[in-house]
Order: C-alpha cells, then sequence, then structure tokens
C-alpha cells in the first residue's frame, strides 16, 4: 500500500493523458490498486514496483478502453498506444512536474489561484462553473487556459533551475 | 506548437472538444510526438490541479470541523495560513487514498461531534430523484457530481434514480432504483441496505475493520472486492465479481464465504451456501402471479382477466423540468434460474396490457454493467417502433381501456437524457438488464402492464 501511495499520482498523470476524464482515471486507478494489491506476492523487487504496476496499468487502460470502444472521443488504439508507451518511459518526469507544479500554484496572484481551484474542485463541466461564476464560457476558457499557461512556463523553469543547480 | 493546436489538447482534456474537432486531434496526436508530449504534460498538470482542488477542499472542510471543536482565539488569520500551506503541500504529496489515511488519522482525536460532521465521501455520479438525509437530519434533494457528504441516509426514490458516492479511500458504492441505503465511515465503513440493491468496488480496507453491509436478514464483512447485493424484506442475493466476502445469516448465525463469480441467497429455509453464479441469459418474462419486487400497485386476477401491475405516482426528476410527478411501475428482470439477463443484438422487449387510446407512455430499462456497476437507463423515447398498436377488440377492458402491445428492439431504446456519453454508452445491448419500468404523465392515466417479455427478434422471423 505505501508503495502503491508514493507512486499514485505520477501513475495517475500518466493515465490522465489516455483516458478522456478524471472519472475514467480514478476507474481504471481502482482496478489498478485492486490488481496490485492481489498481485503483490509477484513482484519480485520493491525497486522495481513502478515498472511493475506501470504494465498492470497499461492492461488495464486496454480493457477500459474495450470497454468503452463505442463512446465519443475515445482515442483510436494507434494513437493511445502511442501516448501510453511513450508516457510509461516519463514516470519520473511526471514526479517532478507534479512536485513543481504545488509550488508553481502558490505562486499564482490570488485571484487567479481561486479561479483555478473554484474549477477544479468543482467536479462539474466547465460551463456549469461558467454559469455559476457569472462569465461567459468562452471568457472562463481563456481565462483557464492563461493560468494553466503561465503554470507551464512556471513548472518548465523550476524543472530547468532544478536541473541546473 | 501553435496555439490553435493547444487548444485542441486542452479541449480535449476539459471534455468541451467539438465533434467535429476530434478527428483533427487524433491526426495531430498521432503525427506529432511534441504534441503528444505536451498532451502528457497538460494531463499532468490537470490531475495535480485536481488533486491540490481537492486537498484544498478537504483541508476546508476539517478547518470548519476544528472551528467548531477549539476556542475561537486559536484560528488566527496567521496560524490559519501556515496551517493551509503545511496541509496542503503534505496532502497534495499523497495521493486520494493517502488523503483518506491521512485526514482519519488527523481527524481521530477529534470529538464525536466533529467525527459526525466530517464529510466521508463524495458524489461521482447521479440521476433521478435522490434525496439524502445528513448529520443532524438535514435533507437534502440537489445533490451534484462534487458534492460531499457526512454519513447519512441515500435514497432513490424511483426506478431510474441513481446514486455514486466515492470514500476517501476510493471506494465505490452504487446505489440504484427505489433503495434506501445508510452508511457511515468512523474507524470503519458500516452500511444499512434498508432495501433495493447496492453494487460496491471496494479498495483494500483494513482486516481489523473490514467494511461492513447489514441488510434485514443478513451481514456481509467485505476486506476489498466487487459485489453486488440486493435486499427485501423476506431475503438478500450476494453476487460476488471479484475477491471474497463473508455472509452471515442474521436469523441463524450460519456464514459462508463467497468467492469471485459465485452468489449466496438469505431467504428463511433455504441452504446457506455459496453457488457459481448462472450463465446469463437473453430471454424474460415476467409472472404476475409471483410480484416479487415489483413497484406499482398489483391486482390479482379475476374469472375474464389475468393478473395486472397498475402504475403509481413517483416524483421524477427531469433534467429539463426539474422535479414531476409521474406515474410508474417497475419489476427486477431475472431469468427463470435466477440468471442475469443480458440485452444482445437482436433482443426486443415486449409489452401487454391495458391503456388508454394514444397514451403518453415510455417503456425501458435500467441495466448494469458486467460487474454489476450502474449502467444507466433506456427509454423508447424517440424509438423506431416495430409495432404499437392500441386496439380496440374483445377484449376491452372496463370504460375506454383497451388491450395494446408493444414491441421495440433493445437497440433502439435510448439513454436517458440526463446520462452524459461519456461515461454511458449509446445503447443498452451487451449490458444486463436489471429492471424493466413504464413510465406515463400522472393525469388521466390508467395503464395496466400484464405481460413483458424479452425474447430474440428471430423468434418472430
Amino acid at each position: 500500500m505505501r508503495l502503491l501511495i508514493r507512486h499514485d499520482r505520477a501513475i495517475r498523470a500518466w493515465l490522465r493523458a489516455s483516458l478522456p476524464s478524471m472519472n475514467d482515471v480514478d476507474e481504471v486507478m481502482q482496478e489498478v490498486s485492486v490488481v496490485a494489491w492481489r498481485k503483490f506476492d509477484q513482484l519480485d523487487d520493491p525497486e522495481n514496483f513502478q515498472r511493475w504496476v506501470s504494465v498492470i496499468a497499461r492492461y488495464e487502460i486496454l480493457m477500459y478502453r474495450r470497454k468503452k470502444a463505442r463512446d465519443r472521443f475515445v482515442l483510436g488504439k494507434e494513437v493511445e498506444q502511442l501516448i501510453a508507451e511513450e508516457g510509461q518511459e516519463e514516470l519520473k518526469l511526471r514526479e517532478q512536474q507534479l512536485g513543481a507544479l504545488e509550488h508553481c500554484v502558490q505562486k499564482l496572484p490570488e485571484s487567479k489561484r481561486e479561479l483555478v481551484m473554484e474549477v477544479y474542485s468543482s467536479g462539474q463541466p466547465m460551463h456549469e462553473v461558467a454559469k455559476q461564476l457569472g462569465k461567459s464560457d468562452a471568457a472562463l476558457y481563456k481565462s483557464i487556459s492563461r493560468v494553466r499557461q503561465s503554470l507551464l512556463e512556471c513548472v518548465k523553469r523550476s524543472l530547468a533551475e532544478g536541473a541546473a543547480s | 506548437m501553435r496555439s490553435e493546436e493547444l487548444q485542441l489538447l486542452e479541449q480535449h482534456l476539459d471534455g468541451t472538444l467539438a465533434e467535429e474537432d476530434f478527428a483533427r486531434l487524433e491526426k495531430l496526436l498521432l503525427e506529432d510526438g511534441e504534441a503528444r508530449a505536451m498532451l502528457r504534460t497538460l494531463a499532468t498538470l490537470d490531475l495535480g490541479l485536481h488533486d491540490i482542488a481537492l486537498g484544498q477542499q478537504l483541508h476546508r472542510n476539517k478547518e470548519l470541523v476544528e472551528t467548531r471543536s477549539i476556542p475561537p482565539r486559536r484560528t488566527t488569520s496567521s496560524s490559519f495560513s501556515a496551517s493551509w500551506t503545511r496541509s496542503l503541500l503534505a496532502i497534495a504529496t499523497l495521493a486520494i487514498i493517502g488523503l483518506g489515511i491521512a485526514l482519519w488519522f488527523q481527524s481521530s482525536g477529534s470529538s464525536a461531534e466533529s467525527a459526525a460532521d466530517r464529510n466521508i465521501a463524495k458524489v461521482t455520479g447521479t440521476g433521478g430523484e435522490v434525496a439524502f438525509t445528513g448529520n443532524g437530519g438535514s435533507v437534502t434533494t440537489d445533490l451534484k457530481r462534487g458534492t460531499l457528504l457526512t454519513g447519512g441516509t441515500i435514497e432513490g426514490s424511483s426506478p431510474t434514480s441513481w446514486v455514486e458516492l466515492e470514500f476517501l479511500d476510493g471506494s465505490r458504492v452504487t446505489v440504484a432504483g427505489d433503495s434506501r441505503l445508510t452508511f457511515s465511515d468512523f474507524d470503519q465503513k458500516v452500511l444499512y441496505l434498508k432495501d433495493g440493491s447496492v453494487a460496491s468496488s471496494v479498495k483494500p480496507q483494513n482486516p481489523d475493520s473490514p467494511m461492513l453491509v447489514y441488510t434485514r436478514n443478513a451481514m456481509l464483512e467485505v476486506l476489498g472486492t466487487e459485489f453486488e447485493v440486493e435486499s427485501d424484506v423476506e431475503s438478500t442475493s450476494l453476487d460476488v465479481t471479484e475477491g471474497k466476502v463473508r455472509f452471515k445469516r442474521l436469523s441463524d448465525g450460519q456464514t459462508v464465504e463467497v468467492p469471485a463469480n459465485q452468489r449466496v441467497q438469505s431467504a428463511e429455509g433455504l441452504k446457506l451456501s455459496a453457488q457459481p453464479i448462472p450463465d446469463r441469459t437473453n430471454q424474460w418474462e415476467i409472472n404476475l402471479n409471483h410480484p416479487h419486487g415489483m413497484t406499482g400497485k398489483w391486482i390479482p386476477s379475476t374469472e375474464s382477466l389475468p393478473p395486472r401491475l397498475k402504475l403509481v405516482h413517483y416524483w421524477h426528476k427531469s433534467p429539463k423540468a426539474g422535479s414531476i410527478l409521474i406515474k410508474s411501475a417497475s419489476m427486477p428482470v431475472v431469468g427463470k434460474d435466477n440468471q442475469r439477463v443480458v440485452l444482445r443484438p437482436g433482443s426486443m422487449l415486449r409489452v401487454r396490457g391495458f391503456a388508454k387510446a394514444n397514451q403518453k407512455t415510455v417503456f425501458g430499462f435500467v441495466v448494469r454493467n458486467n460487474n454489476g456497476d450502474f449502467g444507466g437507463y433506456y427509454v423508447s423515447s424517440k424509438p423506431k417502433v416495430y409495432w404499437m398498436d392500441l386496439q380496440t377488440n374483445d377484449e376491452s377492458r372496463s370504460g375506454d381501456l383497451q388491450s395494446f402491445e408493444f414491441v421495440i428492439d433493445a437497440d433502439d431504446l435510448c439513454r436517458g437524457q440526463d446520462l452524459d456519453s461519456q461515461h454511458f454508452a449509446s445503447t443498452p445491448v451487451g449490458l444486463v438488464a436489471d429492471t424493466f419500468f413504464c413510465s406515463t404523465p400522472p393525469e388521466d392515466s390508467d395503464l395496466e402492464i400484464t405481460e413483458v417479455e424479452i425474447f430474440n427478434q428471430m423468434q418472430i422471423e
């Protein structure tokens, strides 16, 4: 369980790129946790845990994809494979990006931080949040997109500074 | 990377991508490695922001609880800010599982009152008319995705009501149909299923405090598994999809371990033993002589008429009109030997009964996914109707009621209006039929059902 908690966020970030929504990520991660728990005695070396659990996750993505294949907005098999395979090699980078993101969120001006927290904590579609905030859909998308851009820049900068020091 | 390409990636992650842009996104991701790398980075950002926002929300709830249980002088703005930052960083470092565990340990020392006020679950999906009675007896029917709940009672009040809850450790519980579930999570999860059905996917629990599920006549001990349980006044039925559940019949204390793909039923007088879940079938017909598990008003047979099920009033939450009164009846779909009934290509629904001419009527199914989760509901709102005919013939009932027969291909049933396409398939074919229901507007409706069946189209050709 401790190993799973330690690597949970990097794996979920990797899953997120392959799955259409956070709910899908939670659903697949739940399967991954149960399978990892059940097959834990097959893990030969705890050092290999991330690699081992990512193989389980790859399989669970495939199963999930099969289940949802008829839905709209499910990426084609070839595209999904490319995203997942490339991402499997970047779990360390995911951890670093998530770590940097926490600091970057703290650096945001208060109004922007509140806006982004409002959108991400609501669990509702953006257009619903826009309605609640009394903004137009387009205005909210634009604001959130700008905040993301500044967070992206900040994360990139933090990792580059970390690598240089 | 061009800004319009970046916008496509963001829209894909936000779920706001227009259908016509999807092909463009797929092409971009297939051909451009830089775009794929950017998608992974944006996905990381998306997940990280969700986690931070959730951590902040949980922290605020915890602050509210603490504010009630400690003297006000301790909640100065500086201590709030320092505590907020520390906790946020700590919480954000852990995942959802960690969040649950951390919050539990942080709050385990607080008073009984604050423990009772603590949010223990989040609504991750809901539809139809659902009421939640929380701590202190407050009642809300305004549940939405993301709503945080203390322990309490969830009550679905129509066949198409459903709500999915996620506990802090990621365990999920789905309550569907006309069901009533009370839940708590102080030092262990305890559920009381008064009526109806619950599907659960439970994360591994501490062996010393397994999740407990009580029904009127049984108790289940769960350590981490997937299962589906149905209960009424007479019996409890448990199907285990994954893992193992210990099942105890309360009347005589007998217990049985139920492994994956097995089922147990607790009706009194039956030998308590786990049996393999029977093979699925694609055929079903109701037996109205035994109106077990049905909702509606049952009318026994008379010399000239068979037994009938009459529609009764229900509240229904419509996405457009809000809560509206309808008339409805429902019945569980269970095969001859308690088999699950799967809707396959070519599956047809046939309903017979008595109704007024031009009676506006909706027929449909609540379905489950193959693992027992709620799979949505599907109705005959805009179908290609093979045959619908209100006939005036010898079988005319008293007044203006006439016999009718309605036949529809299961593939022509439409997904419920309030169900989103990302989580619910466009057709019920391939899914397990759980409940058949029929609804009409409340006024001027005297519809009675006499026969319902699922058969394969080949049989009538």
